[in-house]
């Protein structure tokens, strides 16, 4: 977890469309780096601020949110009310100094296994050129 | 077990085998009137006649408001807050846990200002207010700015309480040292029996003012001046600083003549009293003729961590006695036996608190007042959302004390 060059990014992916586009990137071949960590919701509507909080508590660095695109979505509202929870976070986040460039939110279909490797890739990426989150020491 | 000694040696502080039983606790409790499944006496006797373990596992041990109501009256004086806190800690440490309300948003900010991060909480501070980064006076927001993103589904925003805050103290000529590195005070880990993460941010934050060089920490929330001024000294020793809570600020401003009011503005009209059962007050109703205008009516919530912990009932009505045109018409349950709003320390928010918020709510409109003043910026929150739920009428406007004043002074 100290490696400095490791980009340690969770992603979290709605059982549905996004997790079908992971499993398609698999199928098909695509590299995405191996740090970024898939933990798959029911639905991304089940997506709460304190999950994507106690991510960054546990050391990850960035957070990536997959959601189903708003029109496909399995539970009628469950893509927006998952937008309106990465919104809100994303407040948060930047009051606890973090940032809001560690958040993103991006939608799929089934079919953008390509796609969703080259998202991972990319926010990875960025999230590399960020480094570690600033912490301060307990004072004595 | 080490956390059974540890669990005799709190029922020996709390002087919880002097019990005898009475009943008071229970018959006191804002919370048993709605929940029959909670009792402090039970809990006592429990503990006392039952295997240690047995309260630990009781999911009723996260329902207590530690408002306490029950210490206050117990003829034995048990004190069951410190005696529900400790059970708590050893709870927290036997892997037993509450249900955290707002799907446990708070606790997780909580817990990130614990580990160290570095918040950075004043995009609310504007040109018009007068802040500096060291100096004699500090002032501490708490978890104001948070609220703002939090209770955006119950359109309520905290941080206006800030502002008028920094505002009134410009106005008396305080130009207080506003950090964005200030983290959360602890109250709420404190109470919820998370102790190391509140020991961590104590230290950070006692560091975090001395560094500031300041030398008073001025608070617009009751319980962060309850925890720094009664809490901290315990786990820190030796503060460093003088804790005050603003209307003490104010009200001695007020005195010397540096804070003069005038009639509040754009509130709204009083309301003839509601009669609703036996529990109206005594003949409130009047029918203005006179040529002055009517005295809008207002009722005070007393927070729990100023009231009966603190023993602060008297300066924030001395304070509202000073804007003309307000008539402070108390409720019948008032001070030392004034209802907590319902919900304490993010933790178990359920259908019986909300029943007691709007219990308090009903309490406040039988005043026939048409407004009800708060001094704790949680008070305003809990009683706003249950008001937020529209099938029940309970028309009340809820204002904070610092920006009635803001509203009321030249």
């Amino acid at each position: 977890m100290a490696d400095k060059r490791r980009s340690n990014v969770v992603i979290f992916t709605c059982s549905w469309y996004p997790a079908i586009a992971a499993d398609n990137a698999g199928v098909t071949n695509q590299q995405y780096p191996s740090d970024a960590r898939i933990i798959t919701l029911a639905c991304a509507g089940r997506l709460t601020p304190a999950l994507i909080l106690d991510a960054f508590g546990a050391g990850a660095r960035g957070v990536l949110v997959a959601a189903c695109k708003t029109e496909l979505c399995h539970y009628v509202n469950g893509s927006l009310t998952c937008k309106e929870i990465v919104e809100e976070t994303k407040d948060l986040v930047e009051l606890l100094g973090i940032g809001a460039k560690r958040l993103h939110l991006e939608t799929f279909d089934s079919e953008d296994g390509q796609r969703f490797a080259e998202v991972v890739s990319e926010f990875c990426g960025k999230i590399e050129k960020l480094g570690m989150v600033d912490v301060d020491a307990v004072p004595k | 077990m080490a956390s059974e000694i540890d669990l005799e040696k709190k029922i020996e502080e709390t002087r919880a085998y002097n019990c005898i039983e009475c009943g008071i606790c229970t018959g006191s409790c804002p919370v048993s009137r709605v929940n029959p499944d909670f009792s402090p006496r039970l809990f006592v006797e429990k503990l006392l006649l039952g295997p240690k373990d047995e309260i630990l596992l009781d999911k009723e041990l996260w329902s207590c408001l530690t408002c306490k109501t029950c210490s206050v009256r117990c003829p034995a004086t048990v004190d069951y807050n410190e005696f529900m806190r400790a059970a708590r800690v050893l709870a927290r440490e036997a892997g037993y846990e509450g249900v955290d309300s707002h799907a446990g948003v708070l606790r997780s900010i909580m817990e990130l200002h614990a580990k160290g991060f570095k918040p950075k909480g004043t995009s609310w501070v504007d040109e018009s207010l007068k802040t500096r980064k060291t100096g004699e006076d500090f002032y501490f927001v708490g978890c104001l700015p948070y609220f703002d993103v939090i209770f955006r589904n119950i359109e309520l925003t905290s941080t206006p309480i800030a502002n008028a805050a920094v505002k009134l103290m410009n106005k008396v000529g305080i130009t207080p040292v506003v950090s964005e590195n200030e983290r959360c005070c602890g109250h709420d880990f404190f109470w919820s029996g998370h102790n190391d993460e509140f020991e961590k941010l104590a230290k950070y934050n006692q560091k975090l003012i001395l560094d500031a060089g300041a030398k008073r920490v001025i608070f617009t929330c009751p319980e962060g001046y309850h925890t720094f001024t009664k809490v901290y000294p315990t786990v820190l020793g030796k503060l460093g600083f003088e804790v005050v809570h603003i209307t003490d600020v104010l009200l001695e401003k007020a005195k010397k003549g540096e804070l003069k009011f005038r009639p509040a503005a754009g509130l709204p009209p009083a309301t003839a009293p509601l009669r609703e059962g036996k529990g109206a007050g005594p003949g409130e109703s009047q029918t203005d003729s006179g040529s002055a205008p009517a005295p809008i009516k207002v009722t005070f919530q007393d927070p729990c961590r100023m009231g009966r912990m603190m023993g602060h009932t008297e300066g924030m009505r001395e304070l509202l006695g000073l804007i003309p045109g307000v008539e402070l018409i108390e409720m019948p349950r008032n001070r030392q036996d004034a209802v907590c709003c319902g919900s304490v320390e993010w933790v178990s928010c359920v259908q019986c608190d909300k029943e007691i918020q709007l219990g308090r709510l009903a309490e406040a409109k039988r005043t026939g007042a048409s407004i009800l003043v708060t001094a704790c910026p949680k008070c305003r929150i809990h009683l706003t959302c249950a008001k937020y739920d529209k099938d029940r009428d309970v028309d009340i406007e809820i204002r904070d004390i610092v920006s009635l004043v803001l509203d009321s002074v030249e």
